[in-house]
């Protein structure tokens, strides 16, 4: 499927961009902005998408926990020994390790999430700009065929875009 | 009028400029820095030619440890709780306060050692209990790399746009930009999970530094010297560590804007608000050390008098305890309570720099006598004050090389990935706009919900 990118100067000229693309016919998940900082979501109209982040630490620190339990709790009943008169399964020393086991199980499965949910290994050679990195925007138009990239075409470049790129 | 804002390419081409460039002086400095660090090795080589039975030769190499692990892992908090109160002052010190996080490398080495030298939890008082299996050792050095790794993790997430324009803008050179970026291109849901990953790192990291600080004190200090219980101890270090925490920020800010020229990025504000949070962490240095002395001083008992009096304070090392204290408190009040002062540069880095010779005498006071201490810990009490030595010359190398090390190591950090946060520093822009109100103008500041 080709893809069209244009390239903004400005974030004004982007975001009327975006508002042209739309009336045109295009959805608000049909093309993709590529900045160099973060704008507030929607500033482009665009649909950013659903991510599933939270799960992850949370999922991570129930694991870790768990282990963390299973190690205090099993050791403390493999060696029954009576510490001071506290009890077996004596609350203190084993929440330092449940405590350890939940944060670093929060900790591993955080960094998961954060590699998973960006897609960093992307392997597609999807559009891009080094000047992006100094502040342009790159409205990136994922079309069906190629009529569709070349309404995609005129419309950035009708909106102000410096260059218009096209990949097949 | 305010000054005007920078561009986003502006601030771009500044960063870039200086993450990709070179200089003699930088290379002089790592080769500085390094040499010094191989003389650290040299006097560490030393002290393991004595072996590992006897805990008293390495008391200094234990100080150097915890004021380095007190330092290199504080740091990076100082970005994260500006960003949980959605300040917008803050972009231009994230990198001097998360870059410190490469320190954590050289920690991990040098508590290696340590895990030899301090008897397990079955022969002292500790909070293991008796714990049958891997305690203390175990169990503090997954602490230290679970820190160490929460270090990093929050140091790569935040950098992430950046090692990603970076290896844009070197045409795919820069090495360690290429290995680290993945495919980041700044898509919208791109930067939604590196903001949550960052608030779920930095959130981690906080909690993980405070209780990991508490447990190495309650293991590598106040455990190995008999009859000393003090519930205020694990909360002093923890507080030493948040004052190293702005105090280092502070002063890496400081060098970042005067040998990369970033005078324009790196303004009083920075210096300033910071400088507010330091003051009051000094305060409560204060604080926290005073309710601990005060307690034992009133009390009297004598297994807490010959430690928190005898050997912490106003006994054999009097003369270490009052350049701590003054250091930590005194000066930085004295200076910092003068509004001219605090809101300048030079006031805060002076005060920075004061706190950070304060709380590295402070881990001596900690760490030397804990480590000289050669009763055992099981005694009801600490039967005379410990004397801190002069440190020797194998001492006096392992300090300035492990001090060497953790800078040689913030410094080629600071080269690779720019002293600035590029993508930080252009949103500040993006959501900033200097606008009139009535006859004055003012910076507006959005803050997206």
């Amino acid at each position: 499927m080709p893809s069209v990118m244009g390239l903004f100067q400005s974030a004004d000229t982007a975001a009327a961009a975006a508002d042209r693309l739309q009336a045109s016919g295009f959805g608000p998940t049909d093309y993709e902005v590529l900045t160099g900082a973060p704008y507030p979501e929607g500033a482009f109209g665009e649909d950013s998408g659903d991510h599933r982040l939270f799960i992850f630490p949370l999922g991570g620190a129930m694991i870790g926990f768990a282990v963390g339990l299973m190690v205090t709790a099993g050791t403390q009943l493999s060696y029954p020994l009576v510490t001071a008169g506290k009890p077996i399964l004596g609350i203190p020393p084993m929440f330092i390790i449940m405590y350890e086991g939940t944060m670093l199980g929060a900790l591993i499965f955080t960094i998961m999430g954060v590699i998973f949910e960006s897609r960093l290994p992307n392997l597609t050679n999807d559009l891009y700009d080094a000047r992006i990195t100094e502040g342009y925007i790159g409205l990136v138009v994922r079309c069906e065929d190629n009529t569709q990239a070349e309404t995609a075409q005129t419309t950035l470049a009708e909106a102000g875009a410096e260059e218009v790129k096209q990949q097949d | 009028m305010l000054e005007p804002l920078p561009t986003p390419a502006e601030i771009a081409r500044d960063t870039f400029s200086r993450a990709l460039g070179s200089s003699n002086a930088y290379r002089l400095t790592l080769l500085v820095l390094f040499v010094l660090f191989v003389g650290g090795v040299v006097g560490f080589a030393i002290r393991l030619g004595s072996g590992l039975e006897d805990r008293g030769p390495w008391a200094y190499y234990a100080a150097v440890f915890g004021f380095l692990f007190t330092v290199g892992q504080a740091a990076p908090m100082v970005s994260f709780v500006p960003r949980l109160a959605r300040a917008r002052w803050h972009g231009s010190l994230v990198r001097a306060s998360q870059v410190v996080a490469v320190a954590g490398l050289l920690n991990v080495l040098l508590f290696l050692p340590l895990i030899w030298l301090v008897p397990s939890s079955a022969v002292r008082t500790t909070i293991w209990f008796d714990w049958p299996w891997g305690a203390p050792h175990f169990y503090d050095t997954i602490f230290v790399l679970m820190l160490v790794v929460n270090g990093f993790a929050f140091l790569w997430v935040q950098a992430l746009p950046d090692l990603a324009s970076l290896r844009v803008q070197s045409g795919g050179t820069h090495r360690v930009a290429r290995l680290l970026s993945g495919s980041f291109i700044g898509t919208p849901k791109q930067w939604k999970v590196q903001r949550i990953g960052l608030a779920v790192l930095g959130g981690c990291y906080v909690m993980n530094f405070i209780f990991v600080q508490s447990i190495i004190s309650l293991d590598y200090v106040m455990t190995l010297i008999p009859g000393w219980k003090s519930s205020m101890f694990p909360a002093f270090y923890s507080i030493n560590g948040l004052l190293a925490a702005t105090a280092m920020t502070i002063v890496v800010m400081a060098v970042i804007r005067r040998f990369y020229g970033l005078q324009a990025y790196i303004t009083v504000d920075q210096f300033w608000n910071v400088a507010k949070i330091m003051l009051a962490l000094n305060l409560a240095w204060a604080y926290h050390w005073w309710s601990d002395f005060l307690t034992s001083w009133y009390g009297r008992v004598p297994r807490e008098t010959v430690v928190i009096i005898g050997t912490r304070s106003f006994g054999e090392n009097t003369w270490l305890f009052v350049a701590a204290f003054v250091c930590c408190f005194v000066l930085p009040l004295l200076i910092l309570m003068w509004n001219p002062w605090r809101k300048s540069v030079a006031g805060p880095t002076v005060v920075a720099v004061l706190s950070l010779i304060g709380i590295f005498i402070q881990r001596i006071i900690d760490y030397v006598p804990a480590f000289l201490n050669t009763q055992d810990p099981l005694d009801h009490e600490l039967h005379e004050a410990i004397a801190i030595p002069w440190p020797g010359l194998p001492d006096v190398l392992i300090i300035v090389g492990g001090l060497a090390g953790a800078v040689f190591l913030v410094t080629w950090a600071v080269k690779c990935l720019g002293p600035l946060s590029n993508w930080e520093m252009q949103e500040c822009v993006i959501l900033r706009r200097n606008e009139k109100f009535l006859n004055a103008e003012v910076p507006y500041v959005i803050k997206p919900q």
